[in-house]
């Protein structure tokens, strides 16, 4: 059985709650830039606290090797996802250290609703396994994260902090004896480069083709059109599904996500050293990051759809960076079912693992119910090779930055 | 309503004892004098005509009338010309869809009626029924039986409470004309 | 039940003669001309006299039923005075209202067989003064409202309504849009068939209203026009991912005053010919910009016109409607929905012809089999998009229903009837219902 199930309902909720969030974001002031289309406007600039989480967010010396800050992964120049295109990044105190997921774009992060159920249904949350109830506990992790940036504590944090260039600034906003409780100190950079990434524009541009055209500002051309339409056919591409293309209930712009989790059966990815270990699995909602669903069965290898802004910016695709192309990504959507020796391991007698990065038990998890992927071997594929190039088209619309 | 006896409403009504302030802001769209000399253009006198019905012809008005819609205040003038009794000028009010419509039409001796006049209509829903065309309807009809609503009074699409409940009103002062106002000398 | 009529009765002179008082009080206060003010106390000093006898007479009906001798049915008498005052004569407050309540079996699926109350209205409208009205309906559809049950909770009309003289009314608030047959007189004894037509359903979305302002005029030969600047609807409602825009293309913006969008305004003009008794023919056109300033949009103006007409000759009753809607420029809006499943169409239409025959009509009985044949198309006509991305036009839709309405009691509706439906795929449907309106 699928880990999602569907409801009218838990789209308008979302669609509220991500105005909510966009209402949230305004009213709080915004940032700096221009060009932003249709999304919330910019204020004057963004407050103190935002500015010192900005410090905070590209301070390598706040990692135990002195080279990796927040921006080493979550780069401004790649749309805050990873410059480096491997599917993990490596960390620790003398960087030989792998992870073990993707590093997604941040980029609209702050609009993700809180995780909770809709139907039964999970949804929202940040980490691909909606496992932080907010941007500031998310941020927590990376800091002591083994293979990231691999503090040893909270005090390993304050006292870097209390070194750092712009300590002076973090005593003015939080006061002059805040180093003096290293767990309150660190707390209060969370909420400093949490402010940081729902204040700052370059979080939420929207400006990408696709807001000036949906803003009626610049026309898509036919390959792109046609990508678009093959994007939302529900007898097509079917990604609208979950991946909105469409204006919010309040003309809020689309954020590509309905956050919901899905399990998509990704084949196993061979370049992730935890791999290695064959009784090892990351499945998303159920562990081993996320401890609090292990017994939630049905949801194992499910994840947290991604938006899709600047998808063309921020390979490799999906959790475990198993694609490294648009291209490749689409074609698994696509040929998953109805050619699944292209994507899985073949068993020693010559069949074909499918769904190979999941426990036999879960594979039952897989979605292949919805279109493109209820098919079987021997259909015709949801998308041709040429559809598949409409669509990559499309999606090269969604990068922010567009230049009329 | 729809078995209401209107006995009551006659009686109290022909004291006009109901809503004279209504009556009297009425003639603001078509004053009483105007409908008056509107139902007999010849008459050259309308005496206020006081009487008194009794439970018997009560329930006779009622049985000959059928159903009604709540009604309101109800007056009764004699017309004469030159001393002549020249027929009864009978106002009445119904509910129209939610408000009181005013409303006034003449008996002539033998029985026949007028058009009827609207006096005053409250509410724009079923403002229709002012139409001199569906108000011409009622003229020189003389028996109850020539008072059908939708076979003999057309009803109008749109204003069909209106129009119903007027037509049902009219049935009522031709009953109570037949049966107390109207003396056959046959039948002392 | 005698004793008790008897000791109501007297209480009813007594009533009157404080409703006199009342009266004669209120004169100087109202705008009466001093020769009504004659005529009404010439009137009066009469009728306070009758009113004594009355008294006396009914004093003695009193006394003979006493001596359980009469006949006399003078707990008619105490009844009905109540209805005197509540009709409006010293209180402008007034109560009304109408509901339905609906059985539908597919006979293809009958799984998908409901029941519901599909409406209960309650309606309250208040006369200020001679001229001034507030008229107000507040409606629930599907009966529980909550955020897991299917019903709304609607308020359906509020407006002031202003008679400037006998031709001329105006309206101000939230009403009722004068556009075909149904929309202004909706309620379930009016129509034919448990359930609304589809084409004033579908393409004129009724029950449909608007805020703003409406001029309402007649004349005596029988023309009534309506002229009205009001809200309209609001096209960055279109869900493109949703079926609802082809069940009705209006239906899907309509604004219902839920915090409208109103920076562009619609205009409604309304023309309706009733001067031949029986006869009514009519028409109207809305028109709009449903852009509503919003981002993407611009200049999407809504057109809906139709014409109709009733004819009465005997006991038939005939009636047929045309309705036409157009929506300008959708390309734009269009181009960012391709794929999905519900673009918006630039042009859509219905029409129907039904006739009704009041077979049997007895007291306040009446049995009217009815036919009807109904034919729609929600997007008859796309605007062109890129070649291969333009949708395809919708079917026609025919719908043929026929049954009986059987009414009673002044204002109470029963209702049986069959619907096959031709072009859309719909299983043939059995229908009841029950409606009543006072």
């Amino acid at each position: 059985m699928s880990a999602r199930t569907r409801s009218p309902l838990r789209a308008v909720t979302l669609l509220l709650s991500a105005g909510f969030a966009l209402s949230v974001l305004s009213a709080c002031g915004g940032g700096a830039g221009g060009g932003n289309v249709g999304g919330p406007v910019a204020g004057a600039g963004i407050s103190s606290l935002a500015q010192l989480g900005e410090k905070i967010f590209h301070d390598p010396s706040l990692s135990a090797s002195g080279t990796v800050s927040c921006a080493t992964c979550h780069d401004p120049d790649h749309a805050l996802a990873s410059a480096i295109n491997e599917p993990v990044p490596v960390g620790g105190a003398d960087l030989d250290v792998p992870g073990f997921r993707n590093a997604p774009s941040l980029r609209y992060v702050a609009q993700t609703p809180t995780f909770g159920f809709d139907d039964g249904a999970p949804l929202g949350g940040f980490d691909r396994d909606g496992r932080a109830a907010s941007l500031a506990e998310q941020a927590s992790r990376p800091f002591l994260a083994e293979h990231e940036m691999a503090n040893t504590a909270a005090s390993d944090v304050s006292d870097k902090l209390s070194k750092a260039t712009y300590a002076a600034d973090f005593k003015t906003i939080f006061g002059n004896d805040v180093f003096d409780q290293p767990e309150v100190a660190f707390d209060r950079a969370l909420t400093a480069i949490a402010r940081y990434e729902a204040e700052d524009p370059d979080f939420a541009p929207f400006e990408s083709k696709y807001d000036y055209f949906l803003a009626g500002k610049a026309l898509l051309t036919a390959a792109e059109q046609r990508g678009l339409a093959l994007f939302n056919d529900p007898l097509k591409g079917n990604c609208a599904a979950c991946h909105p293309s469409g204006r919010g209930p309040n003309g809020e712009p689309p954020l590509f996500t309905d956050f919901s989790y899905d399990n998509l059966g990704v084949p196993r990815n061979a370049a992730i050293p935890a791999n290695d270990d064959p009784t090892y699995f990351d499945l998303g909602l159920c562990g081993p990051f996320r401890d609090d669903l292990a017994t939630a069965r049905d949801l194992c290898g499910a994840f947290k759809v991604p938006t899709l802004r600047n998808i063309a910016v921020t390979a490799p695709y999906f959790h475990n960076g198993r694609f490294a192309t648009l291209v490749q990504a689409l074609g698994f959507y696509v040929r998953r079912d109805t050619n699944p020796e292209e994507w899985y391991s073949i068993d020693v007698g010559g069949a074909v693992h499918k769904f190979d990065d999941l426990p036999l038990q879960y594979a039952a998890n897989v979605n292949v119910t919805e279109v493109p992927y209820n098919r079987k071997v021997g259909d015709q594929p949801a998308l041709t090779p040429a559809d598949i190039d409409d669509v990559v088209a499309f999606l090269q619309t969604l990068t922010d930055g567009f230049q009329l | 309503m729809a078995d209401a006896d209107r006995g009551v409403f006659g009686l109290m009504g022909a004291a006009a004892l109901m809503m004279p302030a209504t009556v009297v802001v009425a003639a603001d769209y078509l004053t009483i004098d105007a409908a008056q000399k509107s139902i007999f253009p010849s008459a050259d006198s309308f005496e206020p005509f006081v009487f008194a019905i009794t439970a018997e012809q009560r329930s006779t008005i009622a049985a000959l009338a059928g159903a009604q819609p709540p009604h309101g205040a109800l007056r009764v003038w004699k017309a004469s010309k030159d001393g002549t009794p020249w027929g009864f000028v009978l106002l009445d009010e119904v509910i129209g869809r939610s408000d009181l419509i005013t409303y006034a039409i003449g008996v002539a001796p033998d029985g026949a009626l007028t058009p009827v006049e609207i006096l005053s209509y409250r509410e724009s829903h079923g403002a229709e029924i002012r139409n001199a065309a569906w108000r011409r309807q009622f003229a020189n009809r003389h028996d109850l039986s020539e008072l059908e609503f939708r076979t003999d009074i057309k009803n109008i699409s749109g204003a069909t409470l209106s129009s119903e409940h007027v037509t049902q009103g009219v049935r009522w002062l031709l009953a109570l004309w037949a049966t107390v106002l109207h003396q056959p000398p046959s039948h002392p | 039940m005698q004793l008790i009529a008897t000791i109501r009765a007297p209480s009813l002179p007594r009533s009157a003669l404080t409703f006199a008082i009342g009266a004669l009080m209120s004169l100087p206060a109202s705008a009466a001309t001093q020769q009504e003010l004659e005529a009404q106390l010439a009137g009066l000093a009469g009728e306070v006299a009758t009113l004594k006898s009355e008294l006396a007479r009914v004093s003695q009906e009193q006394k003979n039923s006493m001596t359980a001798l009469a006949a006399v049915p003078v707990q008619v008498i105490g009844e009905t005075a109540t209805p005197a005052s509540s009709a409006g004569a010293d209180s402008g407050l007034d109560f009304f209202g109408y509901g339905q309540v609906d059985y539908a079996r597919p006979k293809d699926n009958p799984s998908d067989t409901t029941a519901t109350v599909s409406r209960f209205v309650v309606g309250m409208s208040n006369q200020f003064d001679e001229k001034t009205r507030l008229v107000s309906e507040l409606e629930i559809e599907n009966a529980v409202s909550s955020a897991d049950d299917p019903g709304e909770v609607e308020v359906e009309q509020l407006y002031i309504e202003r008679s400037f003289d006998d031709r001329l009314f105006g309206k101000v608030g939230l009403f009722l849009i004068p556009s075909g047959l149904l929309n202004e007189n909706h309620e379930p004894t009016r129509f034919y068939g448990v359930f609304r037509n589809r084409v004033e359903t579908a393409i004129i979305p009724t029950t449909w209203r608007e805020g703003g302002m409406l001029l309402q005029g007649s004349t005596d030969f029988g023309l009534r026009w309506d002229a009205g600047l009001t809200t309209g609807f609001d096209l960055s409602k279109w869900d493109p991912t949703s079926p609802e825009g082809k069940e009705s293309p209006l239906g899907s913006i309509h604004q219902e005053m839920a915090l409208a969008k109103a920076s562009d305004m619609s205009g409604v003009f309304a023309l309706n010919y009733t001067g031949i008794p029986g006869l009514r023919i009519g028409a109207s056109i809305f028109s709009g910009d449903a852009a509503q300033g919003q981002l993407g949009f611009d200049d999407n103006v809504v057109t809906l016109w139709e014409a109709h007409g009733t004819w009465t000759p005997g006991r038939f009753e005939f009636a047929a409607l045309y309705a036409n809607g157009h929506i300008s420029n959708t390309s734009k809006v269009n181009l960012t929905f391709i794929g999905n499943p519900t673009l918006i169409p630039e042009s859509f239409y219905g029409w129907y012809g039904q006739a009704a025959y009041n077979l049997l009509d007895w007291d306040e009985n009446s049995l009217r089999p009815f036919v009807r044949f109904e034919r729609l198309n929600t997007a008859s006509n796309y605007s062109d998009l890129s070649p291969g991305l333009t949708p395809e036009n919708g079917p026609d839709q025919d719908i043929i229903t026929s049954g009986v309405n059987f009414l009673f009691a002044q204002g109470v509706v029963l209702k049986a009837d069959y619907q096959h439906f031709h072009g859309t795929g719909g299983s043939d449907q059995i229908n009841f219902g029950m409606g009543y309106q006072f």
